[in-house]
């Protein structure tokens, strides 16, 4: 009976084990599509869209913003030179406002100079001067490579040998350690263009392959150290390899290992090497320093963020009585902001654009006086006026013998008789009127900024400095009106704002990366109006400066 | 471009849409067979190997490379299906120990199957015909070599009703591949 359970079961297995079909070609959107929301679900926003439709977004909104840019720029600078005779030279009104502004915008190009003279650090940072020097030398250099043999010994490194070319001392790498490295997919010239930079996608796939090819991210330097035992002897003072080939094994230790194995010091006359192998003792070391450093720039993150603002107005005009007043009745603001950028990072410089929300305004306590009429007072005056009014069209002359005179002829005489007059009676006691306002005008910004990325562990740091375009949604609030001095509400008639501003914009702060997805990161930032909140139509020039605090999160794509 | 597994499995694992779409259209001809006999027709079948896909997206991080990548998948589908029949077929197992197994055993007719030729699809369509509870035992036993005590595990019952089910699984598929090959032998006739 068994034997025919068996057949019975040999007979289905044979024919279904391997039983294939094709389901419906449907089923791959239905499953595409409920991933979809997965992902989303999940924040996995690789499969949300595609790189394609990142990239050309962001090119669209930096496009576009540029674009904004640079013709409000122009049209600004034409209208100044028209509407120059509305506002008297600011250099003299605006010596007191701009004061604390100068001094910022000092304060600004001294950090973007100071910007510019530290060193970037990238991936090849990671390797010290001598190794960099010996990857751009030209000439051969004289490497050596510790072997089992002689761990604990120190090796020097001589990068410019007078005897460069003497070829007895070529030992040429071996053929297995080139395919190894091609089989990691590095290039054999050593072109600096093929380096991993880890920016670049493909090359990070090939840190992932190379990484999961062997088990330990460090075997292949202990293949090369075993290989170089079988070599012919090697002169433990003068080791020289091919460029190619010492390139190529200076790319691999780039690749495996952004902060290498050994170090070398710098002991003064002489460049030394002390080369430190791997070993049990130091591999978990090595390892934690080498995780630290080995975050690696993604092209595309998302970054969402908020805060808060300190907004303070700054005020110019010919009407210094009225600047005077408004400055004393009103205070600057704190407020919030938010918004969300797409950041495009090339090694450790970055583009940012994006859109966030703004506000400005400031808490208005004015207080005015006004008189109170008394009806009951106020009243006619029934007193009977006669005017008279002589009007006279000429003169006629008359002659006598003695005298030369004139005499007028009169046209009309004209009786204005005045019945009476209203007198209007105030109360002696005087109206107190307090207005407490918050004034608030929202915009819309769309801010782009060029930045660089400093540091190597998973603290770091970052500036960016660049233009915003502000798009006015609404505006609330009252203000004293110049000329009146009345308090009136914002309205296109007494108070014309623009309805674009522009910003200039300076971020500084760190973050955190937490792993190859996530960092958070804090910053603060300063803002500052280039073109005022009212049209030029308007007596006032009045912009804003803002400091402030953001947090938010990065999302890699 | 040849992509391999390596690379199919670390876009997977990163989320990447076109390595999810690589690994669908590899495996999912295998899969989809596998799924067909767990159940009773093809709609089924794709609802079974659309929900197990998506748990392999899901939970591709958790391959450590310590056995066959397409073996981890099949077994994925599989506790799928028996998810899906779980939460469909509560109450199908009656467990009857009472009945000794050896009493089974020598009732069951002897016949001879080897000479019986039947198609691929033929048998597909038998096994789908299969009582729920029957084609869950056959199915782990004899294409997933599941022992009786790991089913009775997986199906919450007990390991004599797992035994049981087998037995009468096969008496069941017997009977119906007479039948069948009976109705061809008719249809040559004719």
């Amino acid at each position: 009976m068994k034997e025919v359970n068996n057949k019975l079961d040999d007979m289905f297995k044979s024919a279904l084990e391997d039983y294939s079909q094709e389901p419906s070609p449907k089923l791959l959107n239905v499953l595409n599509k409920k991933m979809f929301f997965k992902d989303i679900a999940r924040f996995n926003f690789r499969n949300l869209f595609s790189k394609s439709i990142i990239k050309y977004s962001s090119y669209v909104v930096i496009s576009v913003s540029t674009f904004v840019a640079s013709y409000y720029l122009i049209n600004n600078n034409k209208t100044d030179n028209k509407n120059s005779n509305q506002i008297i030279s600011q250099s003299q009104i605006n010596t007191q406002n701009h004061n604390t502004s100068d001094t910022l915008n000092n304060n600004i190009r001294n950090i973007s100079s100071n910007n510019s003279l530290e060193n970037k650090t990238t991936i090849n940072d990671s390797l010290n001067n001598n190794q960099k020097n010996i990857l751009n030398n030209k000439n051969e250099a004289n490497t050596v490579i510790n072997n089992s043999t002689h761990q604990n010994s120190l090796k020097k490194i001589e990068p410019n040998l007078s005897d460069k070319n003497t070829t007895d001392n070529k030992n040429t790498v071996n053929n297995t350690t080139q395919t190894d490295l091609n089989k990691n997919k590095l290039s054999s010239k050593g072109n600096s263009k093929n380096k991993p930079n880890g920016n670049n996608i493909s090359d990070k796939k090939n840190l992932d392959i190379s990484a999961s090819d062997s088990k330990n991210k460090f075997e292949s330097i202990k293949i090369l150290e075993e290989k170089n035992k079988n070599k012919n002897t090697i002169d433990n003072n003068k080791n020289i390899y091919n460029t190619s080939d010492l390139k190529n094994i200076n790319y691999k230790i780039t690749l495996l290992q952004p902060k290498p194995a050994f170090t070398i010091k710098n002991d003064g006359e002489n460049t030394s090497s002390d080369f430190i192998p791997i070993n049990d003792n130091n591999k978990e070391t090595i390892k934690k320093n080498n995780t630290k450093s080995k975050y690696i720039f993604p092209k595309y993150a998302i970054e969402v963020y908020g805060g808060g603002d300190y907004v303070n107005k700054i005020l110019s005009s010919p009407l210094n009585t009225y600047i005077n007043e408004r400055n004393k009745t009103e205070k600057s603001i704190y407020t919030y902001n938010f918004g969300a950028d797409i950041k495009y990072t090339l090694k450790n410089t970055f583009i940012q654009a994006g859109v966030n929300k703004s506000i400005v305004g400031e808490n208005v306590v004015i207080t005015t006086i006004s008189k109170l009429l008394d009806s009951s007072a106020s009243h006619f005056n029934y007193q009977y006026h006669q005017i008279i009014h002589i009007d006279t069209i000429g003169w006629i002359p008359v002659w006598d013998s003695i005298h030369r005179d004139s005499i007028p002829i009169l046209d009309s005489v004209i009786f204005n008789t005045v019945d009476s007059n209203w007198v209007s009676v105030y109360d002696s006691v005087n109206k107190e009127n307090k207005y407490n306002i918050k004034n608030r005008i929202n915009y819309i910004e769309i801010p782009v900024l060029i930045g660089f990325n400093f540091g190597n562990s998973p603290l770091r740091f970052n500036v960016a400095t660049g233009v915003s375009f502000g798009f006015l949604t609404n505006s609330k609030g009252k203000l004293i009106r110049p000329y009146t001095n009345d308090v009136s509400d914002f309205n296109k008639t007494y108070f014309p704002f623009n309805k674009i501003i522009y910003n200039y914009i300076l971020r500084a702060g760190c973050f955190y990366i937490i792993n190859e997805r996530w960092s958070i990161f804090m910053r603060g930032s300063f803002k500052y109006n280039i073109n005022s909140i009212f049209d030029k139509s308007y007596p006032v020039n009045q912009k804003y400066y803002t400091i402030g605090i953001q947090g938010g999160i990065s999302v890699n794509l | 471009m040849m992509i391999s597994e390596e690379q199919i499995i670390a876009g997977c694992i990163a989320g990447k849409r076109h390595e999810r779409n690589m690994l669908y259209k590899k495996y999912a001809s295998k899969m989809h067979g596998v799924c067909l006999r767990y159940t009773i027709n093809k709609a089924e079948a794709e609802d079974i190997l659309m929900e197990g896909f998506m748990k392999i997206y899901s939970n591709i991080k958790t391959f450590r490379n310590d056995g066959s990548f397409e073996g981890w998948l099949k077994r994925i589908i599989i506790n799928t299906a028996i998810t899906h029949y779980r939460k469909n077929n509560k109450y199908h197992f009656i467990d009857i120990e009472q009945i000794e197994l050896s009493e089974m055993e020598d009732s069951q007719e002897e016949n001879d199957i080897e000479e019986m030729q039947f198609s691929k699809e033929e048998m597909l369509n038998v096994i789908q015909q299969l009582p729920e509870g029957y084609k869950m035992v056959f199915n782990l036993f004899v294409f997933e070599n599941y022992s009786h005590k790991e089913i009775a595990e997986m199906l919450e019952i007990s390991e004599n009703t797992s035994k049981t089910q087998l037995l009468k699984a096969r008496k069941w598929l017997r009977n119906k591949l007479q039948d069948l090959s009976i109705k061809k032998f008719a249809m040559l006739k004719l």
